[in-house]
């Protein structure tokens, strides 16, 4: 009885001592592998720090148009940007690394899956950087072409603009990424559609004096004198 | 740069090798008043130049209201007429600026027939008259000046762009006193055609609008001989673009920032100005001028101080937004001269770091234009036009004196960066 109890003991610490042998080499992999690459990440990213500066990226971006994604960003100038997004790209690889090390049945398959979604990935973060931009653009053309033709609400008129690009890209990478299936469609072309109809009763029943004035003196415009006969020139 | 080779052959015709004086006719859908302008052109040249050879030529590449047509038919009335433009076919592009094409066309021709003067003319101006010929061309024939800028007589506060900014801003930066930049019509010297040919001046598209401020501003910065003739009422028909306010500010002054950007070394040098030498005597011009709505000027102006203050900040000094929204809040009536000046500055800075799209910096000046605009016309209301040109000549004045402030933002602009 005793030599069975024995017996019993000495096989579980076995199958302990064993199972914690077989997951320290891993666990201390996984933890070399992160150190690793957060020292390597951290010496990359100084290193596209040192070279951007260098090349003095945040001005010459400015001096290419790039000023909105400056301003998207408002804390952090581009050159920290794209520090941080170098560094933490090498982090994110060292865990994978790490987890792949750490246990072998799961991470394969994970690694896989995640290489499998980067081009969708790269695609969706692109779709939403162009949106940015653009919805940047849009907002400012719009609220200046407001103001000079002396809209009153023409910085709400800037934000409506801006919203639906900055929506209608979000629903885009959201689609590319497979996210969501047809809820974000269906929810886009609700918004979207909701929008137009609220404009189109808008003007309908709110503004149709305005419409109608506007169209008076369209049609009429050849026939009377323009309002401004100023000459500026 | 534009192919001109399909230039038709009427351009140059043989039997005339060389010719005093060119006149040429720019035009761009201007049907309605190109036929106007040529038999003037015609009335001119031969009552005072009778003697001179002389070529009178229309250039035109792309309109298709029947310019080309009207032109035609007139073959018969000016023998002295000659086209030039493009193949029947080969099709011109209708884009603002398509008359730069045919100026250098009217240069080339100017050149190739060694002409002593070359005259350009607006197709669109409806009050022509014969005499403008001669008061433009004869300080080029007689008193060897290169450029001959014109100064049509107007109401005492028409032209306000170039009274607010355009004339004042080329006189800070170039010194010398050339009254209407913007006058669409000039004369030029044959050394001053060939030196803009070789230098490819009209190779860059530049709107119609702003081409005679360029020839000006190189002719002066080429250190060639200005001077400029009174006219008689310029009146401009509409022609087939019809611009809003905004479109011009941007047009005109990105033309003016442009070459602003390109004469940087010339007018960094400048201080002060001189006055340029005069030809003719003033035209009076009869008649009310249009009345002027300040209310609903001002009130663009306090609607742009409200809601355009992100975009201004981007180039604008925190002082100065300071001023604007203590402008808009109070009872102001009027921007200060040395403020005025120092945002006209602020924006050809910004235009020049292309701190934003370049189109959205030059139309977001609107409401300031409109607000500086508003306090002229209120001042200027009851005062006759010689207190007007008074006040203009104060304005530049102080653009003169606030030169340093431009001159200290080009070098360091990082140091009043908000």
């Amino acid at each position: 009885m005793w030599e069975q109890i024995k017996e019993a003991l000495y096989q579980a610490t076995h199958r302990v001592l064993v199972g914690v042998a077989d997951f320290l080499p891993g666990l201390l992999a996984l933890v070399l592998a992160v150190l690793l690459a957060s020292l390597l990440g951290w010496l990359l990213g100084a290193l596209v720090g040192l070279i951007l500066r260098g090349l003095d990226f945040d001005k010459r971006l400015q001096k290419w148009g790039f000023v909105t994604m400056a301003e998207w960003s408002p804390k952090n100038s581009p050159t920290l940007l794209l520090r941080k997004i170098v560094a933490w790209t090498v982090v994110v690889l060292g865990w994978l690394v790490g987890l792949t090390a750490f246990g072998a049945g799961v991470t394969p398959q994970l690694i896989l899956h995640v290489v499998e979604s980067l081009p969708n990935l790269g695609t969706a973060i692109v779709v939403v950087l162009l949106g940015v931009l653009l919805a940047r653009f849009l907002c400012r053309a719009v609220l200046i072409s407001a103001v000079n033709m002396q809209i009153q609400s023409a910085r709400l008129l800037s934000l409506a603009v801006k919203w639906l690009v900055l929506v209608f890209a979000a629903a885009m990478a959201l689609d590319h990424l497979r996210v969501g299936g047809d809820i974000v469609r269906l929810g886009f072309a609700i918004l979207f559609g909701g929008i137009v109809l609220a404009l189109a009763l808008a003007i309908g029943l709110g503004s149709k004096e305005i419409v109608s004035r506007s169209w008076e003196r369209q049609t009429h415009a050849k026939a009377e004198p323009p309002d401004d006969a100023f000459k500026h020139l | 740069m534009h192919d001109t080779t399909a230039r038709t052959a009427a351009a140059a015709p043989a039997a005339l090798a060389t010719a005093e004086i060119v006149v040429g006719v720019p035009s761009y859908n201007h049907a309605g008043t190109v036929a106007s302008v040529l038999r003037a052109a015609q009335a001119g040249l031969g009552e005072v130049f009778g003697g001179q050879s002389s070529l009178l030529v229309s250039a035109d590449t792309g309109s298709s209201d029947g310019t080309r047509e009207q032109v035609r038919g007139l073959r018969a009335e000016i023998p002295l007429l000659r086209e030039l433009g493009l193949a029947d076919g080969a099709g011109g592009a209708a884009s603002p600026g398509v008359e730069t094409r045919e100026l250098r066309m009217i240069l080339e021709l100017a050149h190739a027939v060694h002409a002593r003067a070359c005259l350009v003319l607006d197709a669109s101006v409806t009050s022509m008259g014969a005499d403008w010929v001669e008061r433009l061309v004869r300080p080029i024939l007689d008193e060897q000046f290169d450029i001959v800028a014109p100064c049509p007589a107007r109401h005492k506060l028409d032209g306000a762009i170039g009274n607010g900014i355009v004339y004042p801003l080329t006189r800070a930066l170039y010194g010398k006193r050339v009254r209407q930049p913007l006058g669409s019509v000039f004369a030029l010297s044959g050394r001053l055609v060939e030196r803009f040919l070789a230098r490819k001046v009209w190779d860059i598209e530049v709107s119609a609008l702003s081409a005679d401020a360029r020839a000006v501003s190189e002719a002066i910065c080429g250190e060639f001989a200005v001077c400029q003739a009174f006219l008689g009422p310029a009146d401009h028909a509409g022609s087939g673009s019809s611009l809003d306010l905004s479109s011009i500010l941007a047009t005109v002054l990105g033309s003016v920032f442009d070459e602003m950007n390109h004469n940087v070394s010339f007018w960094q040098k400048v201080r002060g100005s001189e006055p340029v030498r005069w030809f003719g005597t003033p035209v009076e011009i009869a008649g009310n001028p249009p009345p002027v709505d300040t209310h609903k000027m001002w009130e663009s102006f306090r609607l742009g101080c409200r809601t355009l203050q992100d975009v201004w900040s981007v180039f604008l000094p925190p002082a100065t937004l300071l001023a604007l929204k203590y402008l808009a809040r109070d009872d102001a009536t009027a921007l200060a001269d040395d403020l005025w000046a120092r945002i006209v500055y602020d924006f050809a800075l910004g235009y020049r770091l292309h701190v934003m799209n370049r189109g959205h910096l030059l139309r977001a000046l609107t409401p300031l234009y409109l607000g500086w605009l508003a306090g002229f016309a209120r001042e200027m209301a009851a005062v006759p036009s010689q207190d007007v040109e008074r006040r203009v000549q104060q304005l530049s004045m102080v653009y003169e004196a606030q030169k340093p402030y431009l001159i200290s933002r080009w070098r360091w602009p990082d140091r009043f960066n908000p």
